[in-house]
């Protein structure tokens, strides 16, 4: 019937693959190790490049120097355009209503813009606002793999590994599937294996990972001589290749493979309608009423949430944003697309917040360290086409356990939103003495803040931002 | 892991734990069908079980079942055994009795029980390293 292994692999549409060399795994945990508090990490990505303006990095639009007079652009290079993008978004019109026209939304010490809705800001408290972070490019990957990886990227090729890969791999590895990402890019150099992420676009692709695809399951007996086959099988041939550690790394890979497929735990994933009585409260609290709403953003965050609170990953790295790239006609879609994003994120952290860590007194918020990016900014002001173009100024969230909350650290100038210096352990601008914040900064900050090691980056001499932590 | 030149550049060859599930999935999926398509082929055809009758076990066919083992040893991962070589078949030979004995009990094994065997032989060939480093 197959004539070659080739024709065999062809024929089921599956394609061969080569091995790259891999360190030796971890060993396979629980969600987290008796005794010690677990750590969670969310990775949030708005793909695209935001408008700032619109959500981390507000403006007040009343005053002058922020709008334009007799069509001359402001005279502080800042342009809100609240007003513009309410002529097209309702939800922009209400907000710059109960902000009295200026389209910022503050609370606590921290402000918002007007795409930022309420089910975002009531975790206001918990949240730290990175502003004037100097992402160094304007092109999408290289951003983009900057904040994921920490480090500036060769070219357009990730440089090291991401900072989902970099936890998982510190923190053991742990979960049914230790590190999922959800239409995100991730990156594994040099790490263990068993840290590497598997990539989903949606609850489909889960349950393709964890269940057998069907007529492939073997009596129970065939199965157990099988694995004794692979748990014992050493050849002269597999000695001869593992030269390099491929043979090694090819096993390690094959044992970790078997928790892939949990049936059981499958059925956290099987959304449809009607609505399984064991994922109810998840739809509610996502909001899912209709099939379309499975594939919107809050039917990733949906997966994000229940792999976390199920054991089933420690790291999550999701896109909940994206086509934010408006060159043109940003009035009515940028706000949309990140409102959307936001609201999202909002319900995933109340639903983190609603569920306890087993043998815990915590709940899974309370164990979450969180980074929530886009790979740059947008100008700030309205280009020809009524758009906005790349920024190098850029913002980003953060909040976890060692992060303080309603803190803001850094901010962009007013004028042209351009980059300032800081003392990093004052928070205070010092033009002199200080320095820019970086990617790099963020994540050793981050990392730092939840007991890690982020000696990986050091040939990036990053600087811990020590005001935003928590002693 | 093609790259498409526009996001990835790079040719992902690493044999991830996804890469290793689907490969399982497949063996298990191929293997069933190709060990089912052999019953009804003239021996000379069948992929599988090529040099043993449809009921032959250890018991019953030794020699029958080690020669069969080289055959597909030198199939699947293009490793010839000696004639004489009967130790390096030990646990692929272990693999097919467990499995045909698991399936059959105390009864004699009839020919579902011994394409059982050889399915479990097929798997364990093509999720060895071997069947993917050449």
């Amino acid at each position: 019937m197959f004539t070659s292994r080739r024709g065999f692999l062809e024929v089921l549409g599956l394609a061969t693959g080569g091995m790259l060399l891999r360190n030796t795994p971890l060993g396979i945990g629980t969600a987290h190790a008796a005794g010690t508090d677990p750590k969670f990490m969310l990775l949030v990505y708005f793909s695209g490049g935001w408008d700032q303006l619109l959500s981390l990095d507000p403006r007040n639009a009343a005053l002058t120097q922020y709008q334009r007079v007799s069509g001359r652009a402001p005279t502080s290079g800042i342009e809100p355009a609240y007003a513009q993008t309410a002529a097209e978004t309702p939800f922009v019109d209400t907000v710059m209503t109960t902000t009295g026209g200026t389209g910022v939304q503050t609370r606590g010490n921290l402000t918002f813009g007007p795409a930022v809705p309420d089910t975002m800001l009531n975790h206001s408290a918990d949240l730290c606002v990175i502003r004037g972070m100097n992402m160094d490019t304007l092109t999408h990957e290289v951003g983009r793999r900057y904040l994921l990886t920490g480090k500036f990227p060769r070219g357009l090729a990730a440089s090291g590994s991401s900072l989902n890969t970099v936890v998982s791999a510190q923190t053991g590895a742990l979960g049914d599937i230790p590190n999922i990402s959800i239409n995100t890019e991730s990156y594994n150099e040099g790490l263990n294996p068993a840290a590497s992420s598997v990539r989903v676009a949606s609850y489909r692709d889960m349950l393709t990972v964890m269940q057998p695809q069907s007529g492939t399951v073997l009596p129970a007996t065939s199965e157990a001589a099988v694995r004794g086959f692979e748990d014992t099988d050493d050849t002269c041939e597999q000695h001869g290749y593992d030269v390099s550690g491929l043979v090694t790394a090819f096993k390690d890979s094959r044992r970790l493979s078997r928790q892939l497929a949990q049936p059981a735990k499958a059925t956290l994933f099987d959304f449809k309608f009607p609505v399984p009585a064991g994922l109810t409260d998840l739809f509610t609290a996502f909001n899912l009423n209709v099939s379309g709403d499975l594939n919107t953003v809050r039917g990733r965050a949906a997966v994000a949430g229940q792999a976390l609170v199920n054991g089933v990953s420690n790291v999550i790295s999701v896109e909940l944003a994206n086509g934010l790239d408006d060159h043109f006609d940003l009035f009515s879609q940028q706000a949309v697309s990140q409102r959307d994003g936001w609201d999202a994120l909002g319900r995933l952290i109340s639903y983190l917040k609603g569920k306890m860590v087993p043998g815990t007194t915590k709940n899974f918020w309370e164990c979450t360290s969180m980074m929530v990016f886009s790979e740059f900014s947008r100008t700030p002001l309205i280009n020809t086409r009524e758009g906005r173009d790349h920024h190098l100024t850029s913002s980003c969230l953060v909040a976890g356990p060692g992060i303080k909350g309603n803190t803001v650290f850094g901010a962009s100038t007013n004028t042209g939103m351009g980059i300032q210096k800081w003392n990093f352990a004052t928070g205070a601008v010092d033009a002199s003495a200080g320095a820019v914040i970086r990617p790099a900064d963020v994540h050793a900050t981050l990392l730092d803040s939840m007991g890690l090691s982020y000696s990986h980056r050091s040939h990036q001499t990053p600087r811990v931002i020590g005001a935003i932590q928590k002693p | 892991g093609e790259p498409d030149y526009i996001n990835v550049v790079d040719e992902n060859l690493e044999a991830s734990t996804l890469y290793q599930k689907f490969m399982g999935d497949m063996a298990r999926d191929g293997c069933t069908r190709t060990a089912n398509a052999d019953g009804a082929l003239a021996q000379n055809n069948r992929v599988l079980m090529r040099f043993v009758g449809l009921t032959d076990t250890v018991t019953s066919n030794r020699a029958g079942v080690d020669s069969n083992l080289r055959y597909l040893k030198l199939r699947f991962h293009g490793v010839k055994v000696a004639p004489t070589d009967t130790a390096s078949l030990d646990k692929l030979r272990t693999v097919f009795d467990s499995a045909v004995r698991g399936v059959a009990g105390t009864n004699t094994p009839t020919a579902a029980h011994v394409k059982e065997g050889w399915r479990a032989v097929c798997v364990a060939l093509i999720t060895a390293p071997e069947y993917h480093l050449y």
